[in-house]
């Protein structure tokens, strides 16, 4: 950054407009504004960090200028703007900042403050930023400032015993917080993270495939049953029909199996039959609650009729009529009536209560079909009881063949020719065993059924556990990640002060040694662990608290300037009294030096600053000069330029 | 329910759920255990038991949407819900909210289902018998 | 010093360095531009985009 020029509008001692360029040349790097004391020299160092920071002007009030508030009339306004130019880094802006004071009862009231800050492209149009603040810190960050932007006042606190300012420069200079929150942040994250992987732990997939397994072992063995149970109830059935044929075969035994074989086949056709009575029962039972409904249907019917005939819904009448009869104003009987008559109020209040088509037809819908809902009822209810009648006589014709087969086992056993007792009791135990057989299966199947629901549940179960894992496993690299990476920062935080401490330790020396007046005896400068600036004398100790108020402002000189070197920050060095304090030899080795170590140098001197080694020894540097006139009659300052004979 | 497209579904409480499922799953299985073909059978149901008993319920805990209006029969269903919601509420105009003729219904439905639990579900006897019954002992 | 600052994170484990860079830019970035709130969510995005990113879950796939 390279300020190119100023312009100040009833800013403090300065009336109206006033216009100052800076030097802005390689060689001649050094601005100069000299005048008495209370000329306005700290004014316009205000004007500076006003403008481009909002800084020094804590009543706003007080910065207008007087003559031009004393100008003003009640309830006028003035202006108060100050306008920086400046380059930086190869693109032209401008910074403004302007305020519009009205005058109320001899009370300044701030209208209405505005910064803009506005880029001249390559193209040559300018554009006002969108974030003038941000840019302007992007720039030349505000904590940053005061040590480019530097009050000679504040110089001596820098080194004073017992001051930790220089700890403060060094900090916001080389950023150190943002390595500090860096690592705080991180491990606060780390620890965060680390509780989460402890709360969502858990086993839970491990139980769930454990669980998994188990059951597809139960479904194979199931299986397995299954397939066993069907081989033997088909020997099972062979078996039988073995014996059957061989009954058949048999004189003695053959009329019996006969009728056997048959009760058997009713049997089997009655349970078909059965079957499907039970399922038209289930039809109509499920149809036939309506037989609750009969009061619900009388009432229903009554409202719908009460409402007909209450002529509130209009019943076949259409509503077209009804608008005929009001518009030619004539009754359904031929009798003119006359607006506001009874029968016209009633007519249109029968329009407007008589809703639309559409409820005509609902209502003519319902009733129609409320009607079939008894009829309904008493159909499936007739229906219900036949069928139950039909269920009841089937099972117990069924209960009576059932009793005839067990007749006919007990005459077999009976018979002792060609072995029909001995057979028939097989038949009994095959029989009883392909009984089992069946319900077993029956059973194992709906084992299966359950198997395969449980495996479909415990795989969603899974999925979502697996899911979880997964969370946890990005939680906890997530807290490895954090963890490492703090404890990184650690590490490099420590290394990285030391550097620092050391680089800016050198650079202040060297400095130092630059500006110092080569007599004073001193040996080295150092910046101790806890930033702490000191000078060693040649005897090894330290001579801060014994410094001159020359040596302590070099000191700082030397501090500051090596603090702008390294932060690799580029902006001009603007110093408000740098001088003050010191004289003779001290000065002339500042006023030498000083102009070498930063790209631009902007400065407030006192006349006597000036007139002293100073003015030797900046001139040749200096690109621009300027006086800072005070008017004892108007009490404002004017800024003329000095030029060179 | 002639006017609605059929997106609509019809609510019963989550408690409920399981009642309803049990008394209708694989009812071409087992017809005596899940005696009801479908849900809705289930619902209309159990919105008469509720008119019989002449109580309602408003739903208040976490609601599930069971089917949809679409499954309502024109012949049956539908006349019966309109039956009930205007012997109800004896507003004709009700006819053309259908909306509202439905609330009606989930309400009675909210209160008829724990009887229908009881009686169906809670006896000793297969459900569909039990339902039967209630039928047989109704006339 | 900025320099000396990128020297000491070419140091560290090479699949911290990207990390600990951004971080440290993030709190600059908030320490200078005057910005209040928010530095930690930040920080937390970072990590989870470089965590994603070591267990190959960002569809680019695999490591850079």
């Amino acid at each position: 950054m390279k300020l190119e020029y100023i312009r100040l509008i009833n800013f403090r001692q300065f009336h109206k407009e006033q216009l100052a360029d800076f030097s802005t040349a390689d060689d001649l790097n050094v601005t100069v504004f000299h005048g008495l004391n209370g000329a306005g020299k700290t004014s316009l160092f205000i004007a500076i960090n006003w403008c481009l920071y909002e800084e020094g002007g804590a009543d706003i009030g007080m910065l207008v200028n007087k003559k031009a508030w004393a100008e003003t009339a009640i309830g006028e306004t003035v202006p108060m703007v100050v306008t920086i130019g400046f380059i930086h880094r190869g693109a032209r802006y401008i910074a403004e900042r302007a305020v519009m004071l009205k005058k109320a009862e001899n009370v300044p009231l701030n209208l209405k403050a505005e910064f803009t800050l506005s880029r001249t492209k390559k193209t040559g149009d300018t554009k006002p930023e969108p974030n003038p603040i941000g840019v302007m810190n992007a720039i030349l960050p505000s904590n940053v400032r005061p040590y480019f932007f530097f009050d000679g006042e504040k110089m001596d606190d820098l080194t004073k015993a017992g001051s930790t300012d220089v700890q403060e420069a060094v900090r916001n200079i080389m950023r150190l917080p943002a390595l500090e929150r860096a690592e705080s942040h991180l491990q606060q994250i780390a620890d965060e993270f680390r509780r989460e992987v402890k709360k969502k732990g858990s086993h839970e997939l491990e139980t769930l495939i454990t669980h998994e397994q188990d059951l597809r072992e139960q479904k194979e063995k199931a299986l397995k049953r299954r397939e066993e149970l069907k081989e033997e109830i088909r020997i099972g059935r062979a078996q039988i029909e073995d014996i059957d044929a061989k009954l058949r075969g048999s004189e003695a035994a053959k009329e019996l199996q006969k009728r056997r074989d048959s009760i058997d086949r009713y049997i089997q056709d009655n349970e078909i039959r059965e079957k499907q009575i039970v399922q038209i029962i289930q039809k109509l039972t499920n149809r036939s609650y309506t037989i609750f409904l009969a009061e619900s249907c009388k009432k229903a019917f009554e409202i719908l009729d009460q409402k007909r005939e209450r002529g509130e819904i209009p019943s076949g009448i259409r509503e077209q009529f009804i608008k005929d009869l009001l518009e030619r104003k004539i009754c359904v009987c031929g009798k003119p009536f006359i607006e506001h008559d009874e029968a016209f109020e009633h007519l249109r209040t029968l329009l407007k209560r008589s809703s639309s088509k559409d409820i005509e037809n609902e209502v003519q819908h319902l009733t129609g079909n409320i009607r079939l809902l008894s009829l309904n009822t008493e159909t499936q209810i007739s229906e219900l009881n036949q069928r139950s009648k039909e269920l009841a006589q089937l099972k117990e014709h069924t209960e009576r063949l059932y009793a005839e087969s067990d007749d006919i086992k007990r005459q077999l056993k009976g018979i002792s020719e060609d072995k029909i007792a001995e057979l028939e009791k097989m038949r009994g135990r095959f029989t009883q065993k392909y009984e089992t057989n069946i319900a077993e299966f029956g059973k194992t199947e709906s084992n299966i059924s359950s198997l395969d629901n449980q495996l479909i549940d415990i795989r969603k179960q899974r999925d979502i556990a697996e899911k979880k894992e997964k969370e946890i496993a990005l939680l906890s690299q997530k807290e490895s990640l954090a963890q490492k990476a703090a404890d990184a920062v650690n590490l490099i935080k420590e290394e990285f002060f030391e550097e620092t401490r050391k680089e800016i330790e050198a650079t202040t020396k060297d400095v130092f040694s630059n500006l110092a007046w080569k007599q004073d005896h001193f040996q080295d400068v150092r910046l101790d662990q806890d930033f702490r600036l000191e000078v060693i004398d040649r005897w090894g100790m330290t001579t801060r608290k014994e410094l001159s108020a020359g040596e302590r402002q070099i000191l700082s000189l030397s501090f500051i300037t090596a603090m702008s070197k390294l932060s690799g920050e580029e902006a001009p060095l603007v110093m408000d009294t740098p001088f003050g304090r010191l004289s003779g030899n001290h000065l002339t080795a500042v006023a030498q030096n000083l102009p070498s170590l930063t790209p631009q140098l902007i400065l407030f001197v006192t006349d006597r600053e000036w007139d002293e080694a100073s003015k030797t020894n900046l001139e040749p540097r200096t690109g621009q000069q300027y006086n800072l006139c005070f008017n004892e009659k108007t009490g404002c300052t004017e800024i003329s330029e000095v030029f060179y004979e | 329910m002639s006017s609605v497209k059929g997106s609509d579904r019809v609510s019963i409480e989550e408690n409920v759920h399981d009642i309803y499922k049990s008394l209708s799953e694989k009812s071409a299985q087992n017809p005596e255990s899940a005696p009801f073909l479908l849900m809705k059978d289930v619902f209309m149901w159990a919105v008469v038991i509720g008119v019989k008993n002449g109580k309602r319920r408003p739903l208040t805990e976490v609601k599930r949407e069971i089917f949809r209006w679409d499954q309502f029969s024109q012949d049956l269903d539908v006349p019966a819900l309109r039956a009930i919601a205007i012997a109800e509420t004896g507003d004709v105009e009700l006819l053309l909210r259908e909306d509202e003729i439905l609330r009606i219904a989930e309400e009675f439905a909210n209160e008829g289902i724990k009887q229908i639990k009881k009686e169906l579900l809670d006896q000793p006897a297969k459900a569909l018998w039990n339902l039967v019954d209630i039928v047989r002992y109704q006339q | 010093m900025k320099e000396k600052l990128l020297e000491l994170i070419k140091q560290l484990d090479p699949e911290l360095q990207e990390l600990v860079a951004e971080v440290i830019e993030k709190e600059r970035e908030f320490l200078d531009y005057l910005k209040p709130r928010g530095v930690v969510e930040e920080i937390r995005d970072l990590i989870d985009r470089h965590a994603k990113d070591d267990l190959g879950l960002l569809n680019q796939g695999g490591r850079k």
